[in-house]
Parts: structure tokens; sequence; C-alpha cells
């Protein structure tokens, strides 16, 4: 990526944008927020009405709201949030730190990067879920097994967002550094980690993503403790209110997740011209 | 001197040849339960699926798969499309997409079991509504990002509508689209063998089960190897027809991959 050609043209961009779109008011907020608050509300009238037409067997929005409502007061939900919470934050930093170092190992090196390119492309496309029954057989229906599948899960988009990150440094732009004499520390402060932090912070974003999707998934297919677990029984129970319930929880779980990573990316990336025009 | 591309071949390949000869030898005389010597886990490959359950397993699973991405391909991109074109309607909606797409897929299977039963069709629904949000998403993010000044040269050239779609919007999203469809292949086989787990009476998901349950763990390993295989092929196919059918973004694939998030 050539930043010095592509940043003039982005803001060029930026500029026409706002200078066509209306300005951000604080009136015009004010109505976007009751228009979507209208949306959301339709939605759920739709819901509500499609959902009818099963009679019972299909969760309504006002009976999964209120079965979450009943699960929110529970000690058994609040410990499978936990539980799922616990699993997912613990192999996504396993997954990022171990993705990360091999990433960048590998990328540094042209040679390598040929090399694993094979490797690391078969590996990344190996669902997951396949390796399930052999993981619940060696772990049982654990934590662990959660854990060690999802950081198999997440490790790839690491590792390759890594590589690319390693490989795609400006090579004048460390020439340039290199001119300047400038220190270790400093090449690494100002040329080496601003170049790779876009591919780093999109790494771990879709990392965080995939960790939740397995974590769950071991939950709910092979009985591991958290929010999965909870649905499953739900389901074995028939309560579809509760399968409902645990469903938004589910999304609201997701949604915090990307939500952070989004905000993560923005601070770490302020500079980045992806972020300044989707800022105006 | 080796011609060039024999090197490259060369040393592409030398490190997964080296660690399948590995794998190889050093379970060769293995008599662990769970890691079986590779070659009765590739003679299991070979066993199974080529071709015993080949029609009873394997096609029914691709076809899902095949259907299910269509699918998930139509509706991502004509509703990316129109919500791309439509920026007010986008912001209102804005919230409940987002709140759709952070719900983990699987945590809907229970709900298309209830509300389409145990048929193909729940497991092609669920494909779809599992992996239609990168698609989605990439689609309105490419339509949005169309160079303005392109957008009024077409306007002052008086393209229609649909020329304008077809001729401008289109090829100007199409590498985000793609990134976004590759995500989506990705997670849509994912979802394809979970699925099967679920009342199923044929495919890849229900003969891993099947294995797991009769302890049959030869035929465990050679599956997975089918399902790494399967995903190396329908990668590497993705890619050619990125290629046919983008060729000008090419030279610019490595950006392409940083958007695929």
């Amino acid at each position: 990526m050539n930043r010095a050609t592509l940043a003039p043209a982005t803001e060029a961009r930026a500029r026409t944008r706002t200078s066509r779109v209306r300005p951000a008011t604080a009136a015009h907020s004010r109505s976007l927020l009751a228009l979507r608050v209208a949306a959301i509300l339709v939605a759920l009238l739709c819901w509500q009405w499609a959902a009818g037409f099963a009679t019972g067997a299909f969760p309504t929005a006002s009976a999964s709201i209120s079965a979450l409502w009943t699960m929110a007061g529970t000690s058994a939900f609040w410990t499978a949030v936990a539980d799922t919470a616990q699993s997912w934050i613990l192999s996504l930093v396993v997954a990022v730190v171990a993705g990360a170092a091999v990433g960048l190992a590998v990328g540094g090196s042209r040679f390598l990067t040929r090399s694993t390119r094979v490797l690391f492309d078969f590996m990344r496309t190996i669902p997951p879920v396949a390796l399930l029954p052999l993981v619940l057989l060696e772990l049982g229906a654990t934590a662990r097994s959660a854990f060690v599948l999802s950081v198999f899960a997440g490790i790839w988009p690491m590792v390759q967002q890594s590589v690319d990150a390693a490989q795609q440094i400006d090579r004048p732009l460390v020439d340039v550094a290199r001119s300047l004499r400038l220190g270790r520390f400093e090449r690494v402060r100002s040329v080496y980690l601003p170049s790779a932090t876009p591919f780093l912070s999109t790494g771990v974003r879709v990392a965080a993503q995939l960790c939740l999707f397995v974590t769950i998934t071991v939950e709910l297919l092979g009985g591991a403790p958290g929010l999965g677990t909870l649905l499953a029984n739900a389901e074995s129970a028939n309560a579809v209110g509760e399968i409902g319930g645990i469903v938004l929880a589910a999304g609201f779980f997701g949604l915090l997740i990307n939500t952070v990573m989004l905000a993560q990316q923005r601070r770490v990336l302020h500079w980045h011209p992806s972020v300044r025009t989707a800022a105006s | 001197m080796m011609p060039r591309w024999s090197r490259a071949v060369l040393t592409e390949l030398w490190l997964p040849v080296l660690l399948v000869l590995l794998w190889w030898f050093a379970s060769a005389s293995s008599t662990s339960l769970y890691f079986p010597p590779l070659h009765a886990s590739i003679e299991a490959l070979h066993r199974d699926w080529f071709f015993a359950h080949f029609r009873s397993d394997l096609v029914p699973s691709l076809k899902n798969l095949a259907v299910g991405y269509l699918l998930t391909l139509l509706i991502g991109i004509s509703a990316g499309t129109a919500l791309g074109l439509l920026p007010s309607f986008e912001e209102v909606v804005r919230p409940i997409v987002e709140f759709l797409r952070s719900v983990p897929g699987i945590t809907l299977l229970p709900l298309m079991v209830v509300a389409l039963g145990l048929g193909d069709s729940m497991r092609v629904g669920t494909i779809v509504i599992a992996a239609v949000w990168p698609t989605l998403l990439n689609t309105i993010d490419g339509v949005r990002s169309v160079d303005l000044v392109v957008q009024d040269v077409a306007r002052s050239l008086r393209l229609s509508r649909g020329k304008r779609l077809r001729r401008v919007v289109l090829p100007a999203a199409a590498p985000q689209i793609f990134a976004g469809a590759r995500t989506s292949l990705s997670i849509a086989v994912v979802v394809m063998v979970v699925t099967e787990s679920v009342g199923a009476t044929g495919g890849i998901g229900y003969f891993l089960l099947k294995a797991e349950q009769d302890f049959d763990i030869a035929s465990m390993w050679g599956t997975i190897i089918l399902l790494g295989l399967l995903g190396y092929i329908l990668n590497s196919a993705f890619r050619a027809v990125e290629a046919l059918t983008i060729p000008w973004h090419r030279a610019r694939s490595a950006q392409g991959r940083k958007a695929t998030a």
C-alpha cells in the first residue's frame, strides 16, 4: 500500500462527501436516533407478528425478551456468561500472541513466507469443528476443549495478517529511516509498528469473532460449560422463549465484542486514512 | 542452474512435504488410540470417501453447501447493493444490521431447527443466515466507496440507472465484494459441517460424528484430511474465479486481503 499516493485522493473524497451530505447538526442526530429507535421497534413488531404464525413453536420477540429478563436474575445465567467470556478471552490472547509471533517471524523472510504459504493455507481452511470429536474424545466436555479449538480457529487469521504486515513494510521508508540513522528502537517505533498495526488490528478483530464462534460451538455441541450449554439445555427442554432469550444474549455479547474491537482499532489507527474518512 | 519456476515450486513445497513425511514416519508404529499411523488415516480416507460414502455423505453436503452459498451471495450482494445505494436508509437500520451480524451464527441453529425442521432447508437456511454478513457488509462498504468523481462522470454521461449499476458501481465495488464472499465461503463450510450434527441421515458432519461414536479414529482423521483438502480446493477455486473476474485487482490483492474483515 502506497500511502503517499493514497492519502490525497481519500482526503479529496472526504471533502466532496461532506460537502454533499447534510451537516451533522444536533437536530439531525436527534432525528436519526428517533428513526433508529422506530426502525428497531418495527423490526421487533415484524418478528412478533411473523413468529405468531408458528403458534408457540418459534419464540416471539416478547417471549424472548421476557425470558432473557427472567434469566438475567439467575446466577446460572451469569456463570454461563462468565464461562464463555473466560474461554473466549483466554483463547483470543493466546491466539493473538502466538499468531503474531509466528507470523512476524515468518513474514520477515521472503524464503520462509513462500515455504509456509501452502501449509498455512491448508491449516486455515480446516474447519475447526472438524477437530471437535477428536478434542472431545481426548479432553472431554471441558472448558479446555473450547480453549484448544478456539485457539486453533483464531490463530490462522492472526498468522496471515502478521505475515502480510511484515511483508508490506514500505521499503523506501525503511531506507529513509536507515539513512537518518535512527536507532533500532526508534526504527521499530516509528516505521515498523505503524505500518504493521493496520494488519495486526484487523487480525485481532477477525480472530475475536472466530474465537467467540468456536467457543460457543464447542459449548453447544460438546457441552463445555457456558452460554452454548445453556442453549442446548433450553433446546432439549423445548423452552422456546429461553432459546430466543439466549440467542439475544449471545447477540449482545457479540455486539459488545465487535464494538470494543472497532473502538480499539479506531484508537490505535486514528491516523490511518481508512479511519479518518470513515469518521467524516 | 535450475529453471526459475521449478525453484519456486520447490520453495513452496519443501516444508509441507517434509512435515507430511515426518508425520508419516513418526506415527508409523504409533499405537496411541488418538493418533493412528498416517497410513491408516489415508487408507480410511481412501476407503470411506473414494467412493463408499461419496454419494451418501459427500454429495449431500456439497449440495447443501452449493445452494446455501449461492443464496448467500445472491442475498448478500443484492441487499448490500441496495443498502449501499440508499445511505440514509442504511444509517437508520444500521443498529439492526450490526446486532444481527453480531449474533454468533451457530446459536441460530436451534431456532432454525424449530422453524424449518430437521431437513435440508434447515441446513441451507442456517448456512445462509450465518454466512451472509461478511458479503453483505463488504458490499455496502464497496458500493459506498465508489469514487464520487467517477459517479459524477457516469451521471453526466447520462447512463441509465441499470447501466450505472452494472458498469460503474458493481465493478468498483467488486474487489471488496470478493473479499467478503471469501470470508462467507469459509464460514459456510464450517456451518455445513455443524448443521449435519443435528438430525442428519447423511453428510460429512454426520459421518464424522458416527466415526466418533464408533471410536473409529482412523476414519475421523481421514475425514479431517478430507475437509482440509475440500477447504483448500474451494479456496483455490475461489482465487481462480476472482483472478478471472477482476484481473485488474490482482496487483493490489494484498490490500484486498486487509479489507477481508
